[in-house]
């Protein structure tokens, strides 16, 4: 008997499939168990090759939704999922807008202060973690008084994301044609009309990508947000799940069932952008 | 001859420069007198409470009635409104936790009992409590942290606490409740010294000749002259307060003491009952130790009129030398980019730029959690967190046979970020080149589902993967060891020791890395055209040789700046060491970033943490600059 084509390419590349995705099923197992167990069976106390590999395979014992009912009725999951909305909704208006109008004035006018002004957006990007850590926790909870307050995380998100999202914009700008506003002036428009009414709209594409990063650096943060937010009331979904599983509480049955709802939209959004995401990575890497 | 635009210039430059100056000056020598007057207010009363303290006491010892005594007093001394004892201890005659004596209540009803605390006199409990507190922390630590008279400021009195001693324990407190007394008014005396600077460089601008230089160099003489002269008045002033004030202690201590055997001097106390020694043994005033207790507030009025002086100096040269008018016809010109720009900047500077400088300067200074209040120059160590990072070569400590390595030195955690970086990377790529190559094969089916499968580690944010590695790694219940125990094994503490627990944060990096290389190598194998394969397969090249001179030196352009990404990525990966191992054991697995957190934030070391930080920040610019020659060869190449 012949083997198809490619089979031995065939099995390397399903196993290392199964590999890849075994953490995945790990977690819709324990998600779907209905218990906090971090393990998929009990173990007898003389324990067969059966029993064995049983608790390996990722298929819960029984098969139960409780653990997601109980997020939403016993645990302030809710909340938590609706902080994180809150935050990364107005992080991700606040940080378009000011991206797309300093983004503008960066691609459109030549100004003293210009070229200065790009550049320290771009070391910006280099500043470390934790060195910003320190201060902004000093700045924003002390000196601003925005500890445990929406406002707070969501003004240093936008700021933060501003750099990536001027340089990405700026680069959309560049490619519109200037001809086009130009007209629009001979027809009497003014330069807020411009902006609003022609500009942007061309830039839609820009727009999305940079409201989707804007979204994603606020809705996958939770330093930060563990810094701020120190009311539980307050906490943000990543802050939430590491509070299911950190320190010394293991409910690792609602970390699954939260960690599956947090991260399904972007995953999504991810697998459905991921073209543009991966030309834009490595155009931006080859440019430095 | 005022007529043309450069004196006009200096002028309006000086006007500004000296009632920013000075009005802030005023502003904060004005808070500066507040504050001085309140602390004297405090040491004034307390010359009451150091005399009539001990009366107490001996009173309370000798279980005599405490009302007469305190009537008395209250009578002879105009602005007390009223004095209670507030208990905590046992003490003879009285049961513990009461109130001992209260004037108030004793002037309506003629006679007081001793009372237990109510709702609203709750608070005299606690501030009673505090003082003894107070003292005993101070008692136990050997130094002066905590003040053991207690003040309180309320809207129309000030509320004073001492500490009542009864065998050398303190039982209860002496609370004196007095009548808040006015604040010095502040005055607007330095719009006169505007008024004469201006007037100042008025004439001299009459003489001098009109050329830029002159005029900057005039105004800003006169404005050295006027702020100088303001600031020597002012100290000149607060020093013959502070010594008035004291004098009239001194007066009113004698006055106290004039039939008690105490002596006057040891009334006057500051807020830790130490003497303050303002009067030498002729009971005359010490003006050096007056002086001395002046020293430290007195400098940092010094240092913020420099600061002020200082900036204000920098702005007057702007508009003095044309700066500023040449600065606002710029963004008049500009307006539109300006207005577009701003609010970016504006957020940048603050969330971004601002905390930078910030954090840079934090380096400097030994700031802690319990310091954090100092101020900044009695924190200032210069280069010292440097020093102790950077100079600390101790990596391996020998005890004679026995050696340890020091996992908390710099260079240790450096090594392990480097050690951690190139092997990340480097699985990541090999194994993206392989998924890469063999997905690559032709004519292979079920690609777009094996490519979908194999980037979904990359979609899901890392926190949550490194959760989930953390619980797979779990000793008794993790996955990893059940398998290890299906073959045989034992289960592993993976988190024990410093190679496995190693293993677990690359097993979990490597799996969040690979896809990343796998897409950006896929692409770039199928932009290498098939002509040059088959070119070489016509040469007869095998495989390997295929692989080694057509698709390597094809895939570097896309190699490079993948891995050059790549490493800056893993050199910051956070969230995996944080989340993963926590850098167990004993901190060896930890990378620099998490290194500096650990320090910021669970050692609250926030200075040591900043410089750790701007470390960090170097290496990462040199690594930047370097980043972009490459970059910029690779394209030059390509």
């Amino acid at each position: 008997m012949r083997l198809p084509k490619h089979f031995g390419l065939h099995v390397g590349l399903t196993s290392f499939c199964l590999l890849t995705i075994y953490p995945i099923l790990w977690v819709f197992s324990i998600a779907f168990s209905g218990e906090q167990n971090i393990s998929f069976a009990n173990i007898p106390a003389d324990p067969t090759a059966w029993d064995r590999l049983r608790a390996i395979l990722p298929w819960p014992e029984q098969i139960s939704i409780q653990n997601f009912v109980d997020l939403f009725t016993q645990q302030p999951f809710f909340d938590w999922l609706l902080n994180s909305v809150i935050v990364a909704a107005m992080t991700t208006i606040l940080g378009v807008f000011l991206a797309c109008t300093s983004a503008y004035a960066f691609s459109r006018f030549r100004f003293p202060g210009r070229r200065t002004g790009m550049m320290m957006f771009l070391v910006s990007q280099m500043f470390p973690g934790t060195l910003m850590l320190i201060p902004l926790y000093i700045i924003v909870t002390k000196w601003l008084g925005l500890g445990n307050s929406y406002f707070g995380l969501i003004l240093v998100y936008a700021t933060t994301a501003i750099p990536f999202c001027v340089w990405m914009m700026k680069g959309y700008f560049d490619t519109i044609p200037k001809e086009i506003e130009e007209s629009a002036i001979m027809d009497g428009a003014s330069s807020a009309t411009i902006f609003w009414k022609i500009v942007l709209p061309l830039a839609r594409p820009a727009l999305a990508i940079t409201a989707l990063f804007s979204f994603m650096t606020s809705w996958n943060e939770f330093i930060l947000a563990s810094l701020f937010m120190e009311d539980e009331a307050m906490y943000t979904a990543p802050v939430g799940l590491k509070f299911f599983v950190g320190g010394f509480s293991s409910q690792w049955g609602y970390f699954a069932a939260g960690a599956i709802i947090v991260s399904l939209p972007v995953v999504l959004l991810f697998l459905y952008l991921q073209k543009y995401l991966i030309s834009g990575l490595t155009a931006g890497s080859v440019k430095g | 001859m005022l007529r043309q635009p450069l004196s006009k210039q200096a002028l309006f430059g000086l006007a500004v420069a000296l009632l920013v100056s000075l009005f802030f000056s005023q502003w904060i020598a004005s808070e500066y007198r507040q504050q001085q007057f309140a602390k004297q207010q405090i040491q004034q009363w307390s010359i009451q409470g150091q005399v009539l303290g001990p009366m107490i006491s001996q009173h309370i010892q000798e279980k005599k009635n405490l009302q007469p005594l305190l009537v008395k007093w209250l009578e002879t001394h105009v602005g007390i409104q009223s004095i209670t004892v507030a208990g905590i201890k046992k003490m003879p005659g009285y049961r513990s936790k009461r109130i001992v004596a209260h004037t108030d209540i004793m002037q309506k009803s003629g006679e007081f009992q001793p009372k237990r605390y109510s709702k609203d006199t709750r608070y005299l409990y606690d501030l009673a409590k505090s003082v003894a507190r107070h003292v005993s922390t101070n008692r136990t630590e050997n130094t002066f942290r905590k003040a053991h008279i207690v003040s309180n400021w309320e809207e129309k009195t000030l509320q004073l606490a001492f500490p009542l001693y009864l065998k050398n324990k303190v039982s209860a407190a002496l609370v004196l409740k007095i009548e808040r007394p006015k604040p010095p008014k502040s005055d607007i005396q330095f719009l006169a010294y505007v008024g004469t600077g201006l007037g100042l460089l008025a004439i001299a601008l009459l003489f001098i000749p009109q050329k830029r230089r002159y005029t900057v160099i005039a105004a800003s003489s006169f404005f050295i002259l006027v702020v100088g002269l303001y600031s020597i008045s002012t100290f000149h002033r607060f020093e013959q307060q502070a010594i008035d004030s004291a004098s009239h202690m001194l007066s009113l201590a004698q006055h106290e003491t004039k039939d008690r055997a105490i002596a006057a001097e040891s009334l006057l106390v500051d807020i830790y009952e130490r003497p303050l020694g303002w009067i030498t043994p002729e009971l005359t005033l010490n003006q050096h130790a007056i002086q001395d207790y002046l020293a430290r507030p007195m400098t940092q009025l010094r240092n913020f009129f420099v600061l002020i002086g200082g900036l204000s100096l920098l702005f007057l040269v702007f508009i003095a030398s044309g700066a500023a008018s040449r600065t606002i016809a710029t963004l008049k010109e500009h307006r539109q980019a300006y207005s577009y720009a701003m609010p970016a900047i504006i957020g940048m500077t603050i969330l971004v730029f601002f905390p930078f400088a910030y954090g840079i300067m934090l380096s400097f200074t030994d700031t802690n959690l319990f310091n954090e209040s100092l101020p900044l120059s009695e924190r200032w160590i210069g280069f010292g967190n440097y020093v102790s990072i950077l100079g600390d070569f101790n990596v391996v400590a020998a005890d004679g046979e026995a050696w340890s390595v020091n996992y908390q030195n710099f260079y240790w955690t450096l090594l392990f970020t480097i050690f951690w970086t190139v092997t990340n990377v480097f699985f990541s790529v090999l194994i993206g080149l392989i998924l890469a190559l063999a997905l690559n094969t032709e004519g292979l089916k079920g690609k777009a589902i094996y490519r979908v499968l194999l980037i979904l580690p990359w979609a899901i944010p890392n926190y949550i993967t490194a959760l989930i590695w953390k619980g797979m790694f779990h000793q008794q219940f993790g996955v990893v060891n059940q398998l290890i125990q299906l073959f045989g094994g034992n289960a592993v503490a993976w988190f024990d020791n410093v190679g496995s627990s190693f293993m677990t944060v690359l097993m979990t990096n490597v799996w969040l890395g690979f896809p990343f290389m796998m897409v950006v190598l896929l692409g770039g194998l199928q932009s290498i055209s098939s002509d040059m394969y088959e070119a070489a397969r016509i040469d007869g090249a095998n495989r390997w040789q295929q692989f080694r001179y057509i698709t390597l030196p094809s895939l570097k352009p896309t190699i490079i700046p993948a891995v050059i990404l790549s490493v800056v990525w893993t050199f910051n990966m956070f969230n995996v060491i944080y989340l993963v191992n926590q850098g167990e054991p004993a901190g060896s697995n930890e990378i620099l970033l998490t290194q500096a957190y650990k320090i910021g934030f669970e050692k609250y070391q926030y200075a040591y943490a900043a410089a750790y930080s701007v470390v960090i920040f170097a290496i990462l610019f040199i690594y930047g600059i370097f980043q972009n020659k490459v970059s910029k060869a690779t394209e030059a190449n390509a």
